[in-house]
């Protein structure tokens, strides 16, 4: 890929002036934080988008890689971040999709799933292809995006950012498929911001930054991820977060056995969770997704009620309480920034406003001071440092790291004793990410008793005070991060003994 | 900035919009110059026809109203017609048999079709709240019956017999609306309404929870908003809105009386001037007024012309059609433009 | 009591006709998840343009040949708004619904020069069909035979559908674009042509519709003849979830529902209330439906 530069409409330069080459059969990794523009150089070579500029040379011969059918003839194929399954269809119905075994028109499902079968025996990919695929855990449902990439003779295999979501032994799973991948003569480019992992298996590494190309070599074990780090970022960072010690003192959060059926009375989706969180605490929730955190918020914010148990915040019985009393006990920082977290037509100042207007100053009998809420509104944007133009300004236009400190600075400013995060730096860049667990350290400096729910483990050990783990639905170990290891709380996440 | 290029981008969408009707208009072997000369005429051209305009509009903004509130805040009232009439029936029916001093009647019989279209809305709001029905199909279902039970009640209990077509008796003549300089007081109380509206979107804390769910139900839901309840009030208030269109047209328009077809297609219009207006409240004065003059002028171009007054409902879809598609399309040329010029400074 | 039941079912079937081929071109927009409305428009431009060809050139076939045509071009328009111009869907939908109401409205005044209805014994309805084995059934050959061919062509859609959607390339294809439109993409295939296509079959379904309505059903045109069928459609693939046989299922619940009321306006039950039938009934369906998905 020779000199590709990429603006997205109306103004988003994604690359500029980006060279990257591949040489058959190595594992070849693309770092760079959030928003280098990883992502979009290789769905340029995945066919998903078009350059604005540039060209592309596959075996020595220019080509055009206008969509992905195109880039499947080349034999390129990418499985993304998000993945891309379509969730009530059969495993191997997504692997054939758009490529159907068929006559006339009319499908063919045995020789369908005889075929895919086939394919993940000879690749030594460990997944029931005839399961429906939103049953498939995240892994598993992974291991059917890369099948369908080999379904389509793909020889350039392009993994994004795929141990996002994975448990350490599932990470360990996936290194063995790549290696088996590359001794079949595969090329695979592993798109990351893990740096350790990116160290472990790739024979070259590119790092970009801010959409601009700073480097490639060979990872022949001189560069370290500090070394990484910088050149990703631009200067030096600081990895891990200083903690003091800190006495625990009086519990602001408690949920006492909690359960919850799901509709139809069949699944037990949250099974006797007892938590508590005390003022000037980081507890952590670490469990692969799907295993009930999203429940568990549900019924914490008061969107779902639970089938049985107790909720107390700040002494006060929530058990039935609605989303709205409950919002004047908590602070609430939600994993989907863009459906749930704004209104993103909205305004700046209309979204900083949001559960403020609750009460005052800014709700005055009838009416919604409106002199007030711009006063709050100048004063989180400039205190948290949000780049906009005015207030006025529709946060739809705002980064994503932008946009996030928007949610932040609300929820934060609303001076709970509570505050819930959940994901809340997923996605950002590095800059970002420090300045939210800086925020979240203070909180918990501050006497605010924090609870904080992520995939990315290296985030909970870095920051929770204790850390519990959930595992379908139930909670199944409390650990301290100091003393514990990464691979022991992998352990009870994915239910292995040790 | 924004204003002013938005002003050009309607204009621009609007020209086009008579571009076109105007190759219907030839097909029909007449002339675009003389349907339009003729369609000003008879709606701007002179102060007969421009009062005509605002008597004709006032139910329009109202309608409107009532469907830009109600999407703005995400809710799907489509019930304008149905609101409309009830209000309309019950001023017709209650303005003949209540008596009482004139203008407190006038007043009282306003309110009180408001309140009819309001809880008409209030059945959707129940059936939304209790049963989790949405608002969408029950506000339209409840247009057809609201149709067919206001016309059994004029053809039936409350009929006029001395009427040509199925109508009520004419309300008592201290009921009518005076006007002020041949404008009919009920376009005044139209604009009040505006002007009330307006007040309740951007200064009260409800109605910036309105909003808020029209940006984003979810959003709103988490960040605290009631929304079961703004959904219901909103409903409420929107279908107080029809409704007193309905009873004013009964007390300022021509007839006096609730007849057969009385409803036209106010409750529709109403919801298209909510689309042209993008839900503004300013706005939707704006159209309604525009759509007021097109009806109005419609009559007249017929008499002049041939082409039949029916045209205007035609052009009034493909307006629709051209301004909501403009709008789009600007919007894409425009990200389109930038990001253009923005590749070229890169390539520099 | 039997020759009661054996009328009702037998009106039934041809007031669920229209219903059910409305239900058939919305449901595959609804698998596609475009957010369609416009099926009331493109059933009262059918019904136009039935009336239209079959008049002008003497013959049923040019009906039905004007009014695919008419359907055809709603369903670019839509296109155009809608997938093109990314106009939301829903505006999209009203908007094509007002143009075939003012359209079909001006163009009965400006061709037919009549207002409010075309009526003529000129105008040649569809042929109707007798079946000359079912016939001879007790009860079941009444209530089936002698119906104007839609009436069986709707019937037998509903099968043919149901292997559409679920057995071949094209119906599996549609689903994922409706349920994950970035799955479908990262194959190469277009959702936007997809979704095109689901509205073509739209057009044409709900067109078809409208020919039966005003060469089968009853052979006129009047104003706005399409009268809430196109919302009840809607609302019927809305509570079965899209699936093609309980579409036709649901739609013969309607017709009986539809002609119950003209059964009633026979002990004196004013017209207006036995009119309003289908309406109630279908606020009833919402109100199942909404029932079933919160218990679910």
């Amino acid at each position: 890929m020779i000199d590709i530069c990429k603006v997205y409409p109306p103004n988003v330069v994604a690359l500029k002036h980006v060279d990257f080459s591949l040489v058959r059969g190595e594992v070849h990794a693309l770092v760079g934080e959030n928003g280098a523009g990883k992502s979009t150089l290789m769905k340029i070579l995945s066919g998903m988008v078009r350059p604005s500029h540039g060209e592309i040379r596959v075996n020595g011969r220019r080509v055009q890689i206008s969509n992905p059918v195109v880039a499947a003839r080349l034999g390129i194929g990418m499985v993304h971040q998000e993945l891309a399954l379509v969730g009530s269809l059969k495993a191997y119905e997504n692997v054939v999709l758009g490529s159907e075994p068929s006559r006339f028109g009319f499908l063919k499902p045995e020789l369908s799933l005889q075929i895919v079968k086939g394919l993940a025996e000879k690749f030594g990919l460990k997944v029931d292809v005839a399961e429906t695929t939103q049953e498939l855990s995240i892994a598993g449902r992974q291991k059917i995006e890369i099948l369908k990439q080999l379904y389509r003779n793909v020889d350039i295999l392009i993994l994004d950012e795929p141990t996002a979501s994975l448990t350490p032994q599932e990470t360990e799973e996936l290194f063995e498929e790549i290696a088996n991948l590359k001794r079949q003569g595969k090329t695979i480019v592993f798109v990351a911001h893990k740096l350790d992992e990116v160290l472990k298996i790739s024979d070259r590494i590119t790092v970009l930054r801010k959409g601009e190309k700073i480097a490639t070599f060979e990872n022949d074990g001189t560069i370290t991820a500090a070394q990484l780090a910088e050149m990703m970022v631009g200067r030096k960072v600081e990895l891990v977060s200083t903690k003091t010690f800190r006495e625990r003192s009086h519990p602001v959060l408690v949920m006492n056995e909690l359960s919850l059926f799901s509709k139809t009375g069949g699944k037990k989706l949250l099974d006797e969770i007892s938590i508590v969180v005390h003022a000037g605490e980081i507890v952590g929730i670490a469990g692969v997704e799907g295993n009930g955190q999203k429940e568990l918020i549900e019924v914490l914010i008061g969107l779902r009620k639970a089938t049985s148990g107790r909720i107390e915040i700040s002494g006060k019985d929530v058990t039935d309480a609605s989303v709205r009393e409950r919002r004047s006990l908590l602070a609430y920082v939600p994993q989907d920034r863009k459906n749930v977290g704004l209104a993103l037509k909205a305004t700046v100042l209309e979204n900083l406003i949001m559960t403020h207007h609750m009460g005052p100053p800014l709700k005055k009998k009838w009416l919604l001071d409106n002199s007030s809420a711009k006063n709050l509104a100048a004063r989180l944007i400039e205190g948290f440092n949000i780049v906009c133009r005015n207030s006025f300004e529709r946060v739809q236009n705002l980064s994503g790291g932008n946009q996030q400190k928007v949610i932040i600075a609300r929820e934060i400013s609303l001076n709970r004793d509570l505050i819930v995060l959940d994901q809340p730096t997923r996605g950002l860049d590095v800059a970002s990410t420090r300045y939210v667990r800086d925020q979240i350290l203070a909180l918990r400096n501050a006497g605010k008793a924090v609870l904080l729910i992520s995939s990315d483990l290296d985030e909970l050990m870095d920051l929770s005070d204790r850390l519990y783990v959930i595992r379908s639905g139930r909670i199944v170990a409390e650990l301290d991060p100091r003393t514990v290891d990464k691979t022991v709380v992998g352990y009870h996440m994915l239910g292995v003994s040790a | 900035m924004n204003t002013v290029r938005s002003v050009l981008q309607t204009a621009v969408a609007i020209s086009l919009a008579f571009l076109v009707a105007a190759l219907f208009i030839l097909l029909q072997r007449s002339s675009p110059f003389e349907v339009y000369r003729a369609l000003y005429e008879y709606g701007l051209g002179s102060w007969f026809s421009f009062t005509n305009t605002l008597n004709a509009s006032f139910p329009l903004i109202l309608t409107g109203l009532s469907a830009s509130i109600a999407f703005s805040s995400g809710v799907v009232n489509l019930g304008q017609h149905g609101q409309f009439l009830w209000g309309a029936l019950v001023a017709a029916v209650a303005g003949v048999y209540l008596k009482m001093p004139g203008w407190f009647g006038t007043a009282f019989l306003a309110v009180l079709g408001g309140l009819v279209g309001a809880g008409w809305a209030a059945l959707a709001a129940f059936f939304k709240r209790k049963y989790r029905m949405d608002e969408f199909i029950s506000t339209l279902m409840l247009n057809f019956l609201a149709e067919y039970t206001t016309l059994y009640l004029a053809t039936y209990p409350f009929l006029d017999p001395k009427a040509y077509v199925p109508s009520t008796r004419m309300i008592r003549r201290e009921y009518f609306l005076a006007s002020f300089f041949d404008v009919n007081l009920a376009f005044f109380v139209a604009v009040f309404m505006v002007f009330l509206s307006w007040w309740f979107l951007w200064k009260t804390w409800r109605g910036y929870e309105a909003r808020m769910m029209g940006y984003n139900k979810l959003f709103a839901t988490v960040g605290g908003c009631d929304v079961e309840t703004d959904t219901s009030l909103i409903l409420i208030l929107t279908g107080f809105l029809s409704g007193l269109g309905g009873a004013l047209l009964i007390l300022g328009g021509t007839q006096h009386r609730f007849m057969k077809g009385i409803g036209a297609n106010f409750g529709w219009d109403g919801v298209m001037i909510a689309i042209m207006a993008q839900n503004s409240v300013v706005q939707t004065l704006f159209y309604a007024l525009f759509i007021g003059f097109l009806k109005n002028g419609a009559v007249g171009m017929e008499f002049e012309t041939s082409v039949p007054s029916e045209f205007v409902m035609f052009l009034q879809a493909i307006i629709v059609l051209t301004l909501v598609g403009a709008r789009s399309g600007f919007a894409s040329l425009s990200d389109w433009l930038r990001a253009r010029s923005e590749l070229r400074r890169l390539m520099k | 009591m039997v020759p009661v039941l054996t009328q009702l079912l037998h009106a039934a079937l041809s007031s669920a006709t229209p219903i059910a081929l409305a239900a058939f071109g919305g449901m595959f927009s609804f698998h596609a998840n475009v957010f369609n409305i416009a099926m009331e428009g493109m059933m009262l431009m059918g019904a136009y343009y039935a009336v239209y060809g079959a008049y002008r050139f003497g013959h049923w076939a040019y009906g039905v040949l004007f009014a695919l045509l008419s359907g055809l071009v709603l369903a670019m328009i839509f296109s155009l708004f809608a997938i093109v111009l990314k106009v939301d869907e829903f505006i999209t939908g009203i908007g094509i619904n007002m143009l075939a109401l003012g359209w079909t409205t001006y163009s009965l005044r400006a061709t037919f020069k009549v207002k409010g209805a075309f009526i003529s014994q000129a105008i040649p309805p569809v042929p109707k069909l007798r079946l000359f084995l079912i016939e001879k059934i007790p009860f079941l050959g009444e209530v089936l035979s002698l119906h104007p061919f839609p009436v069986f062509v709707a019937m037998i859609l509903a099968f043919v559908f149901h292997l559409v959607l679920y057995r071949t390339t094209f119906g599996l294809r549609l689903r994922a674009a409706g349920e994950e439109p970035v799955a479908v993409a990262s194959v190469g295939l277009s959702v936007r042509l997809l979704k095109f296509w689901s509205a073509v079959l739209c057009g044409i379904l709900s067109s078809f519709a409208g020919v039966y309505l005003s060469l089968g059903y009853v052979t006129l045109f009047s104003e706005n003849m399409s009268n809430g069928r196109g919302w009840i459609s809607l609302a019927i693939i809305i509570l079965v979830r899209g699936k093609p046989v309980p579409i036709m299922l649901m739609s013969i619940v309607f017709g009986i529902l539809e002609n119950l009321g003209l059964l009633l306006q026979r002990y004196a039950v004013p017209p207006q209330f036995t009119a309003m039938l289908p309406y109630i009934a279908t606020l009833f369906v919402l109100y199942s439906y909404a029932r079933r998905s919160s218990s679910t």
